[in-house]
This record gives C-alpha cells, sequence and structure tokens, in this order.
C-alpha cells in the first residue's frame, strides 16, 4: 500500500515537474519567436524550416484530404440514399472536412511527419552535444533551433490544412458525382448552404493552434532526449503520443469555444 | 577575497557536482593559470568533462562557485554568459559539428551569429582558419563524409574562429590514430605559444599530456589527487597516480582476468 502511494506521488511529481519545464520552454521559445521575426539573421534560420514544414509534408496532406473527403462520401451515401437526400451529402461531407476532419487529420498526419522528424533531429543533436556546442559559441538553442521550427508549425499547418480541405472537398465530390451520379449542381448549392466562411475559418483556427502545439511537444521532447539511440527512440514515441492528445483535448476546448461563439452571434448551428 | 584577473583567468572554488545520486565532483577547487595549458588527466567516468563543462557554466554546481577574469559566472543566466562565452572556444569529445552545416559553414556559424559577418566574409575568414588546421581542402564538405581525425581538425577550427582567450578541450586526442593524434597536440602547442591562449585539456592519454602540458592535475573519485609538473608527475607516491601515469590496472581490477585464466587451465 505504502509502495503505491508511493509510486503515485513520484509519478505526480514527475508529472507536475515536467508540466513546469514545458511552460518555461514554451515560454522562452514564443518570446525568441517574437522577438526573432524582427531580425532579418533569424529569418535566414527560419525559411529552411518553411521548406521542410511545408512544402515537403504537401503530398502527406493532399493524400490525406482526398481519402478523407472520399471515405466520407462512401460511408454517408447509402443512409442518404435511403432517405432520399442524397444530392444534400455535398453539405454533410464538406461541413465534415471542413470544420473537423481535415484539420484534425492533417494535425494527425503532420504530428508523425513533422513533429517526428523534429524531435529526431533535435534528439540527436542533442546525445551528440551539438546543442551543448551551440551553447559553448553562446548562441541561445532556443532561438536558432526552437524558435525557426515553431513558427514554421504555427504558420505552415494552418496552409496545408486549406490543401487538406480542398483534396477532401474533391475526393468527396469525385466519389458523390462522379461514381454515385449525384447531381453536381444540387451537390455544390447544399455545400454552399451550409458551409460558411465561419466554418472554414474555425477549421484553420484549430489547425494554427494544432501547429503550436506540434512545434512545441516535438521541439520540447527533442532537447529532453536521454543518451542513446534508445533514447532517441523514447523521445520520438512519447512525442508523437503526446502530439495526438493534444490535438484531441485542443480540438474538445476549441470544439466548445467555438460553437459558444457561433451561438452567441448567430444562434444555434443546425444543418436541416 | 576575488581572485587575482592577471594570475588566473577561470578559479573553481569548493565545486560539488551529483547526477541523481552520483557524486561527479566532491569539493573541486582548481584555478588555471593564465596563458598556460593545464591538463586534467584522470579514468574515463570519473567526471573530467563534467569539470571541463563547469569552467564555461555550461553546467552549473550544486555547490561551488566559479569565476572566468574575476567574475563569477555559476549564476548568470544563458544571455549573461553569451560575452563570456565568446571568449572562450570549446572541443568537443566526438566535434559535435553541426550535421546540417557544411565544414565552412560550422566554422563560419559563430561568426555570422556572433558578430553578424555577412555569409561571405565569414566564409572567407572561416577557411582562414580552415587552414590553420590544414582542412581548407575540406570546406565543402558534410560532417559525415569527414574521417573522425577531421571532424576534430575542423571542430578546432570552430573553437578558435573567434580568436578565443581560452579553449577547452575534451579529450582532443580520443579515437585517432598517433600521427593525427600528433597534429592534435601540435595545433594544440601552435595556439598557446603563437597566440598565447589559455588552453585545459581534459584527457586520459598520458603522451598527449606530457607533450603539451605546463601542468597536470588528476582527478579521481570527484577530488583532486595530484597537481604537478609533466617531469613530476611520474614521480609522485600516490598509488592511484602512479598506476594511471604508468598505464597498468591495480591488482584487484585484474582478478577477473586472473579468474578466466585459472578457468580454463
Amino acid at each position: 500500500m505504502l509502495n503505491i502511494a508511493q509510486q503515485i506521488g513520484r509519478v505526480t511529481t514527475d508529472t507536475v515537474a515536467d508540466l513546469g519545464r514545458f511552460s518555461r520552454f514554451a515560454f522562452a521559445t514564443i518570446s525568441w519567436a517574437t522577438v526573432g521575426l524582427r531580425r532579418w539573421r533569424n529569418w535566414q534560420l527560419i525559411f529552411p524550416q518553411f521548406w521542410e514544414v511545408g512544402v515537403r509534408s504537401l503530398p502527406v496532406v493532399l493524400l490525406t484530404g482526398i481519402f478523407v473527403g472520399m471515405v466520407i462520401a462512401i460511408q454517408a451515401y447509402g443512409q442518404f440514399f435511403n432517405l432520399g437526400l442524397a444530392n444534400q451529402l455535398g453539405s454533410i461531407i464538406n461541413i465534415s472536412v471542413v470544420r473537423e476532419l481535415g484539420p484534425v487529420l492533417a494535425g494527425v498526419m503532420l504530428a508523425g511527419r513533422v513533429g517526428g522528424s523534429l524531435t529526431a533531429e533535435l534528439g540527436t543533436m542533442k546525445v551528440t552535444e551539438q546543442i551543448e556546442a551551440l551553447r559553448s559559441i553562446g548562441a541561445d538553442p532556443l532561438r536558432v533551433l526552437a524558435a525557426p521550427r515553431f513558427l514554421a508549425c504555427l504558420l505552415m499547418i494552418p496552409f496545408l490544412t486549406v490543401y487538406t480541405d480542398l483534396t477532401g472537398v474533391f475526393g468527396g465530390y469525385f466519389i458523390c458525382v462522379k461514381v454515385y451520379g449525384v447531381n453536381a449542381a444540387d451537390y455544390w448549392r447544399y455545400s454552399a448552404q451550409i458551409v460558411e466562411n465561419w466554418d472554414v475559418f474555425a477549421g484553420l483556427l484549430k489547425s494554427f493552434f494544432f501547429g503550436g502545439a506540434i512545434g512545441l511537444i516535438s521541439c520540447y521532447k527533442g532537447f529532453r532526449c536521454s543518451r542513446g539511440a534508445s533514447g532517441v527512440g523514447r523521445a520520438c514515441t512519447e512525442g508523437f503520443v503526446l502530439n495526438f492528445i493534444a490535438i484531441l483535448v485542443l480540438d474538445f476546448f476549441l470544439a466548445i469555444l467555438l460553437s459558444a461563439i457561433y451561438e452567441c452571434i448567430w444562434g444555434r448551428i443546425s444543418l436541416v | 577575497m576575488m581572485p587575482t584577473a592577471n594570475q588566473h583567468i577561470i578559479e573553481l572554488r569548493n565545486i560539488r557536482k551529483a547526477f541523481g545520486r552520483q557524486k561527479v565532483l566532491d569539493g573541486i577547487d582548481l584555478a588555471i593559470q593564465t596563458g598556460r595549458t593545464t591538463v586534467v588527466i584522470g579514468r574515463s567516468g570519473t567526471g573530467k568533462s563534467v569539470l571541463l563543462k563547469h569552467m564555461m557554466a555550461l553546467l552549473k554546481p550544486d555547490a561551488g562557485q566559479v569565476f572566468f577574469d574575476g567574475q563569477r559566472i555559476d549564476q548568470l543566466s544563458e544571455r549573461q554568459l553569451v560575452p563570456i562565452r565568446a571568449r572562450c572556444g570549446f572541443l568537443f569529445q566526438g566535434g559535435a559539428l553541426f550535421d546540417s552545416m557544411t565544414a565552412v559553414e560550422n566554422v563560419a556559424f559563430p561568426l555570422r551569429d556572433h558578430l553578424l559577418l555577412p555569409c561571405k566574409k565569414a566564409e572567407s575568414l572561416a577557411v582562414q582558419k580552415l587552414e590553420l588546421v590544414g582542412m581548407a581542402e575540406h570546406a565543402g564538405k558534410w560532417p559525415s563524409q569527414l574521417s573522425g581525425g577531421e571532424q576534430k581538425r575542423v571542430a578546432l577550427a570552430r573553437a578558435i574562429v573567434l580568436d578565443p582567450e581560452v579553449i577547452l578541450y575534451d579529450e582532443p586526442t580520443t579515437g585517432l590514430d598517433p600521427p593525427r593524434a600528433h597534429i592534435i597536440c601540435e595545433l594544440i602547442i601552435k595556439l598557446q605559444q603563437k597566440l598565447g591562449i589559455t588552453s585545459v585539456v581534459v584527457t586520459h592519454d598520458m603522451t598527449a599530456a606530457r607533450k603539451v602540458a605546463h601542468r597536470i592535475v588528476m582527478l579521481h573519485q570527484g577530488r583532486l589527487i595530484a597537481d604537478a609538473s609533466p617531469d613530476q608527475i611520474s614521480q609522485l607516491k600516490d598509488p592511484n597516480v602512479a598506476s594511471f601515469v604508468r598505464g597498468l590496472p591495480e591488482d584487484h581490477e585484474l582478478a577477473g582476468i586472473s579468474a578466466l585464466s585459472e578457468a580454463n587451465s
């Protein structure tokens, strides 16, 4: 019994200590990111990260989007057809993609691709003393390494989400109109009736938060990586799991917040 | 009393450091003489690198004080440490070259980051430093294309690129063949003699230690147990020092091998 109490105590204090360290890390990284944007020398560190996080992730998010759209269309068609509402499929597919599935699934894919690569890169730099080498020449690793990567995730992931949304919409259209023969004009008319600018904005706002969380968590895990190949592997796994949980938790709270804001301004949401 | 700036550029006072329950440094007092080469010897895992990292505040002591040129540095923040670190160079054990940069970019990085020099000017100065360590022809190579010895020489060029007053060398000859180890030793001596740089070398290579040192100190179980000139160190009676300097293990360390021999016979 005493052992169990000891273990619970140890896990609690470790978790609280880790949360404190993460908060300090996040605050310092965001400070550097804010200050860094004013200096050209820092932009030279940021642009390669835009390429790495943004451009190189494009194929992954394009594929994610198109398959998400196609799968929702296939799953929903039978139900809507039986109710005689097949021509209204565009509304449910597109609002699901734009408001929820596009940002979340793009976030999850990027947590794997970008987050994993950031943690592995920084973790390897940690274990090969490259981060200490930066400190030894008076360059703050948070400014040189963490801030540019955080900014790239924060600013690029919303752009990538736009591409996920676009291909998701196209995937849904392809299955409904080209495969199941739904009338194209009806498909777009019902989509336009239901999907509002607010939905697109809400999806992109979420992705902004997901991007920030992926950048901070992945860099933190890389910086805290323990020695050896197993240390890097463990940091990558922990980073991915934490990113995934963060995306789901953020999605939940942002959904509550954004729905409340919408209801305050425009009243209750209805799809029919 | 503050340490005298001109005599001792680095001073460690009663430094204690532990990682978890493992006590690594247990009350170290050490003053590094300006313009001289001090070598810290000791067995693997005795905390030599930990000691070296305290001199530049890359690690902070659990207790004790670190002074650099009369200024206490163990309580400074990373930002406050920048001007101190600009006066020091650190050669890491594995080189620690940035693997996303070529050799010349690695050497130019401190110039671009500290002095905000334009890329071309920084790289032309970096090539001059690479020439000094005989690596100019490898300037465009990536760290992965360089051998261990070449990486160390590029790392040395990076360590000296800001013309530091002090260079800290962490195992500079470990893993190198004898001719390459000799080249590194010659570089350390040349830098000390021509530029008057203060050097602290951590090593367990006694050949290198004798070549470069003005003074040798030995770290054992978290404490300094010897402090002598290269000539005197061999004459010390302490069994730990004698065993290390002669390269002979103690009897209890051979017990396992003796048991193996007996089992085979």
